[in-house]
């Protein structure tokens, strides 16, 4: 009985072996499609009054953030803003405002706008949508240029605020989705 | 100033326990007769009746007191420090008939105890283990009562009861152990004989294995490469299983946990037996998890629930110079991680950081919600030995394990799709031939195979590249044993070769490889100073080669807001490791080990958070990369028990960790802290009749340094936090309802509720440690 049972055990274990050897996975990866990340980010003016209107993008799809142009304004002047956006890894580039707005109630923008040294430009922002709470939401807002001129920095950050954290004032709390600042320039 | 807090902890610990400890001596000398004329000595040989020869690792035990010794390499037994009063002597070893005798013992007395050969017995002698160390390597075993107190806990904190071991944890639910500073890849773990390969090298992946399942956990720490492969630098943790029965008949077990905190119910089941017709022996195991939030002393640490589900199956055939056995284990968790612990970029890490308590606390749940993990991992493992004649054992394993790791992050819209989505299938083979004694010379020879394929999910995040490995490796190690000392010499290698296919968005599919050469070795020695010293030595070398993770990490590790990123110019890793062990054993009071170990590597691989920020879409991160630098690792293990009267013993281990950056002369971060745990334990005097058994009460309090040597470089993050106290207490007994046996048991940890943070946390920047937690058990056999 012994003597039988132990060629057949061998060959059942190297057996086994060979099948799961043979199993390889010759696959090869796909590109790494992560799930809807925001690539870009498009801030819009238009002018309430009369002007040109202005528009600038930051897109980080080839790593790190890269701006196409400055944000040219003209000071004293009045902007309707639009804040978009997008995912540029996927064909056809897809849009990611419309989710935020979907869950605007856990969502929120916040504009920071620091002048360079030596420069008096002076820009305000006013969030001008709200969510269903009655809570600012932020991707629509009123863009407002003092009389200075200069450069500076717009930040723009968004953040995440799920689970009851969103109180429209709290602008810390939260994930932040975005974090990104725009060039400006305010002359004439 | 670490020294002067640790002495004053000392003190205060003495000073709680000291009115327990004499409140308990009080009760426990009226219950005696003086104690009177206590120096007396009795010694003598154990020898064969016939042959006269003397018998080593003979039990000796005095029933009255309870106390036990075993003859050492001459046959020699002692007893100190007996009072005058008659005795039972009850003699026993292997292939011998049992041997009680009476004597009265009026002074010291030598005598000689020889035993009758048990004709029947004798065919089936198995002289393996004489000796009370085996090894010239420090180990810690976990087995028995120490073994039941730590039912319901993850394995990562189960070890954390050795000498010499801690965890590295992730929030409450994720721990890994950790030997002498080391952990993750450095750590081998031996579940049941087959080497646990998962995605280890993450900080957090705890092992996927049921510690229920366990009989016995043993570390055997330091370089120790030369058996189970390289890469154990750190050391290796064995998990065993109880052996199969030998005697026909079925039976089983059930076990029932529970605890206080986040409300964690186990249910754990055995069954098993032995066929009367054929030798075919089987079990089955299977346990069921589930915990709640746990509960920080001021506040609920949300989603920090888990479940997990367990089934192991064994099936056995023994002859007796063939044998084979099959082996199943399913292992699936589902455990949530703090989700406030889950961050955008630098600016939340240091709102997070800032704020006293977590942003999102919440109340009790059992709901597990994002981010968590959801992980299973199936072994299935093949072994067969076969007696090649008088001189050996053939032995034959082979395992398969397949690790499916989804991860799920805490984004929103994402439907029901993990993020991280890892699938890890690895075979390995292991031949191994043991031979018996040849004039003083056993050992064992071996080769071992490991095939390993990663791969991801296609549209998940390629945090670690598909990658095959594949490793060869033989060894030879032998144990050369004359008189008082053993000197045991090993060595091994390993070839691998690691292909990797990853995807880069402008060349499309890359494809480097790797191939690594891995020597081990080990040297070590064994001395009998005498009666109760034991010295060993032991220079362990082992040589590991980098993972794959630490070649190619590439992703965004949302819980420390840092990019990761691996280093393609990595080179193997390799240490020297010197321990000296002095052990002082079969004392009456006092018995301990204490253990120094120094441990260099070169090419040490560590992340590094670099200097200047990564910034992206969701602003800036911190980048950490890995790097390569000369090491050293050194410290000492103490354990020793005092016993105090017959019945209380004080219990102490202390551990402590150093390293060192050798190239810079800087800290190495996330080493761990000294600690000390100091426990009395009173075991109550069960008479015969009472229902009652091994009753014990212990009340014990744990000290964790503050991690002192660390600084700006080696924790830009977040400076070390303070040291901490615990105090814990344990019961436990043996209840008898007629024939029917009933185990009980009830640990409280944490019992103060004291607020704390973990250095080896690492969610310490965002929330504190578990408060007070009891767990009782009860174990019925059936």
């Amino acid at each position: 009985m012994n003597k039988l049972f132990r060629p057949y055990l061998t060959f059942l274990l190297m057996g086994t072996l060979l099948t799961f050897s043979a199993c390889k996975d010759d696959d090869d990866p796909g590109p790494d499609e992560e799930q809807e990340v925001i690539t870009a980010v498009t801030i819009s003016l238009t002018p309430t009054g009369k002007g040109q209107n202005a528009e600038a993008t930051i897109s980080t799809l080839s790593g790190t953030p890269v701006q196409n142009a400055p944000l040219t304004l003209r000071p004293g002047t009045e902007y309707t803003a639009v804040v978009t956006m997008s995912d540029e890894s996927k064909n056809p580039v897809a849009d990611m405002t419309a989710e935020i707005r979907n869950e605007r109630d856990e969502h929120l923008l916040v504009y920071t706008f620091t002048p360079d040294a030596g420069s008096n430009a002076t820009v305000n922002v006013a969030v001008t949508d709200t969510d269903q709470n009655n809570r600012p939401l932020g991707l629509e807002s009123t863009v407002t240029t003092g009389a200075g001129t200069g450069n500076g920095k717009l930040k723009v950050v968004l953040k995440h605020q799920p689970g009851g954290l969103k109180t429209g004032t709290n602008t810390t709390a939260g994930e932040t989705d975005v974090d990104v600042s725009f060039n400006v320039i305010v002359g004439n | 100033m670490f020294r002067a807090k640790f002495i004053l902890v000392l003190l205060w610990q003495l000073l709680l326990v000291a009115p327990v400890a004499m409140a308990q001596e009080q009760l426990h000398l009226d219950g005696e007769e003086p104690e009177q004329d206590c120096g007396l000595t009795l010694s003598g040989k154990v020898l064969d009746h016939d042959t006269r020869e003397p018998l080593i690792g003979a039990t000796i035990y005095i029933e009255e007191l309870q106390r036990g010794t075993l003859s050492d390499e001459y046959g020699n037994y002692h007893f100190h420090h007996l009072c005058r009063g008659s005795y039972t002597l009850k003699v026993s070893y292997v292939g011998y008939e049992p041997l009680t005798s009476g004597f009265r013992m009026v002074s010291s007395t030598v005598r000689n105890l020889s035993l009758h050969a048990d004709a029947q017995q004798l065919k089936a002698v198995e002289i393996t283990g004489s000796r009370l160390q085996e090894q010239a390597q420090a180990t810690e075993t976990l087995q028995g009562r120490e073994l039941a107190e730590t039912r319901g806990l993850s394995l990562g904190e189960s070890l954390k009861k050795l000498t010499g071991v801690s965890s590295v944890q992730t929030g409450p639910t994720v721990s890994k152990p950790v030997i002498h500073g080391l952990f993750g890849n450095r750590v081998v773990i031996m579940n049941n004989g087959v080497r646990h390969e998962s995605q280890q090298w993450g900080n957090e992946h705890a092992p996927e294995i049921d510690p229920l399942n366990a009989q016995q956990m043993r570390v055997i720490k330091g370089a120790a490469g030369v058996r189970y492969g390289s890469d154990a630098i750190g050391g290796i943790v064995l998990v065993e299983p109880n052996a199969l029965p030998d005697s026909a008949g079925i039976r089983g077990e059930i076990a029932l946990i529970g605890s206080t905190n986040n409300r964690m119910g186990t249910v754990a089941g055995m069954a098993e037996g032995k066929l009367r017709q054929l030798p075919l022996s089987w079990r089955l195991h299977t346990s069921v998890k589930k915990a709640g939030s746990a509960q920080a002393p001021r506040y609920t640490l949300n989603n920090t629930g888990f479940e997990e589900q367990n089934l192991a199956a064994t099936l056995g055939y023994k002859r007796q110079r063939f044998g084979a056995e099959l082996y199943y284990s399913y292992f699936h968790t589902k455990l949530g991680f703090l989700s406030s612990a889950h961050i955008g970029n630098l600016t939340d890490l240091e709102n997070a950081i800032g704020r006293e308590r977590p942003e999102e606390t919440g109340s009790f749940t059992y709901t597990i919600a994002r981010p968590y993990q959801d992980v299973t991992h199936h072994l299935l493992k093949a072994k067969a030995f076969y007696q090649t004649g008088e001189v050996g054992e053939l032995q034959f394993t082979y395992g398969l394990q397949q690790n499916v790791r989804q991860e799920y992050d805490r984004h929103r819209n994402t439907g029901d799709r993990p993020q991280l989505d890892l699938d890890l299938q690895t075979h390995t083979t292991e031949l191994v031939w043991e031979h018996k004694p040849i004039a003083n010379l056993s050992g064992s020879i071996g080769v071992s195979t490991i095939w390993q394929n990663n791969s991801y999910a296609n549209g998940t995040r390629p945090l670690l590249p598909y990658f095959i490995n594949t490793t060869i490796g033989a060894f030879a190690s032998e144990k050369w044993r004359k008189d008082n000392l053993q000197l045991e010499a090993g060595i091994r290698y390993d070839n691998k070769s690691l292909d990797i296919k990853r995807w880069n968005r402008t060349e499309g599919v890359l494809r480097p490889s790797y191939t690594f050469h891995n020597f081990s070795g080990s040297f070590g020695a064994l001395y009998d100073l005498g009666y109760h010293f034991t010295l060993s030595a032991n220079v362990g070398y082992a040589s590991r080669a980098p993972h794959a993770y630490e070649l190619f990490a590439n992703g965004l590790h949302n819980s420390a807001a840092s990019f990761e990123r691996g280093n393609p110019e990595l080179v193997s890793e390799d240490a020297v490791n010197t321990m000296a062990t002095l052990n002082y054993h079969s004392n009456l009071r006092l018995n301990g080990e204490l253990s120094l170990y120094y441990n260099t590597i070169n090419n040490y691989i560590y992340l590094q958070i670099l200097p200047d920020y990564a910034l992206g879409i969701g602003g800036a991160f911190l980048q950490a990369e890995y790097r390569q630098a000369d090491a050293r690792f050194w410290g000492a293990d103490l354990n020793f028990d005092y016993a105090l009267t017959n019945r209380l013993t004080l219990n102490n281990k202390t551990s402590l960790v150093y390293a060192k950056n050798r190239e810079t002369d800087s800290y190495l971060p996330f080493i761990t802290p000294g600690r000390t745990d100091n426990t009395l334990r009173y075991s109550f005097e069960n008479g015969t009749a009472s229902r009652l058994s091994d009753s014990y009460l212990a009340l014990g309090g744990l000290y964790v340094g503050r991690q002192g040597r660390s600084d700006a470089q080696s924790d830009p993050v977040l400076a070390a936090p303070d040291a901490y106290f615990l105090l814990h207490a344990e019961a436990g007994t043996q209840l008898q309802f007629g024939k029917q046996q009933v185990e009980l048991g009830i640990v409280g940890s944490n019992l103060l509720n004291t607020s704390y943070r973990d250095y080896q946390n690492r969610l310490r920047y965002f929330a504190d440690e578990m408060g007070r937690m009891i767990m009782f058990r009860i174990k019925v056999p059936l």
